[in-house]
């Protein structure tokens, strides 16, 4: 047997893992494992294709969220311009007879005023 | 003495609170009327129409309204005399009491069987904050409320606005014409 075999021999000869050596590894391995799965979370670090159907859904959002408004404040101004005839008409109304009214008391001053002449 | 401050402090507010009901069986009238005019308009809904009277000629009335709590009109027409009794309106003249409305025009035409009443809410302050009419011949009822402080030249506003003459008012004055 000459140094190489004794060295080769001696170098790949069976031994014990120190203790504890096992548990380490294991807990390495899950704590791997755990920033694997914060990385999957992370907006930033979504895969490309994912990241590309985010932007249309957060522009159909925006688009809906503008046309809910518009629709809204649409039916305000329908309302609103309702309101406004219906308050015309009821000034109209109201107008009229208040007008009717006046028209009663000159009537009724002038018949009086008449009487009162004549007597 | 403080207790009977309070007490017509209390009574003073709750009096100025009243307000003015529609009568149920006015609704009853509809079914007899060839024509009925409603309109129910409170105070958040005039705001909205108040800011929308941005046309010409708007402006008057967008004034009057957007002070107003409320605008209420009734009015049926009949095709002949003698769908509604005394009795329709009883209910609603009966709130009108006094000190707090005042009855400034009363008109009753015997011959043409007309009927006008105008009633002034008035507020501590003695400014008018209410109007209700009361109108009725043979063939038609209309009664009028609007809730909210007016000016004597608002009231001319709305008499002349929308035709012919205007009601001629004076500030201050309030014409009692009790004529029967």
């Amino acid at each position: 047997m000459n140094d190489l075999e004794k060295q080769l021999r001696s170098a790949m000869r069976r031994c014990d893992p120190p203790a504890g050596f096992a548990d380490r590894v294991m807990a390495q391995t899950h704590q791997e494992a755990g920033r694997e799965s914060l990385r999957k979370i992370d907006f930033w670090n979504l895969g490309p294709k994912l990241r590309w159907a985010a932007i249309p859904a957060l522009a159909v959002l925006l688009v809906f969220g503008f046309w809910f408004r518009t629709y809204e404040l649409r039916q305000q101004e329908k309302e609103a311009l309702a309101a406004k005839q219906q308050v015309m008409l009821a000034l109209r109304i109201t107008g009229s007879k208040l007008r009717m009214a006046k028209a009663k008391v000159k009537a009724v001053e002038g018949e009086r005023l008449k009487t009162e002449n004549t007597l | 003495m403080k207790r009977i401050a309070i007490f017509i402090l209390l009574a003073g507010k709750i009096a100025f609170a009243q307000e003015i009901k529609m009568p149920v069986d006015l609704d009853k009238l509809a079914a007899k009327a060839s024509e009925t005019t409603e309109v129910t308009l409170n105070g958040r809904t005039l705001q909205l129409a108040a800011k929308f009277m941005n046309d010409e000629g708007d402006e008057e009335a967008r004034n009057i309204v957007k002070k107003l709590k409320g605008i209420y009109v009734r009015s049926f027409e009949f095709d002949s005399p003698g769908q509604y009794s005394e009795a329709d309106v009883q209910l609603l003249r009966s709130q009108l009491k006094s000190p707090i409305w005042e009855k400034v025009v009363n008109v009753h035409s015997k011959r043409e069987g007309e009927n006008a009443e105008i009633y002034f809410k008035t507020d501590s302050s003695d400014q008018i904050a209410g109007l209700v009419v009361i109108a009725a011949d043979p063939k038609e009822l209309t009664i009028v409320h609007i809730d909210g402080p007016l000016d004597p030249s608002d009231l001319d506003k709305i008499g002349g606005d929308f035709g012919v003459p205007r009601v001629e008012t004076q500030p201050k004055s309030k014409p009692k014409a009790g004529t029967r």
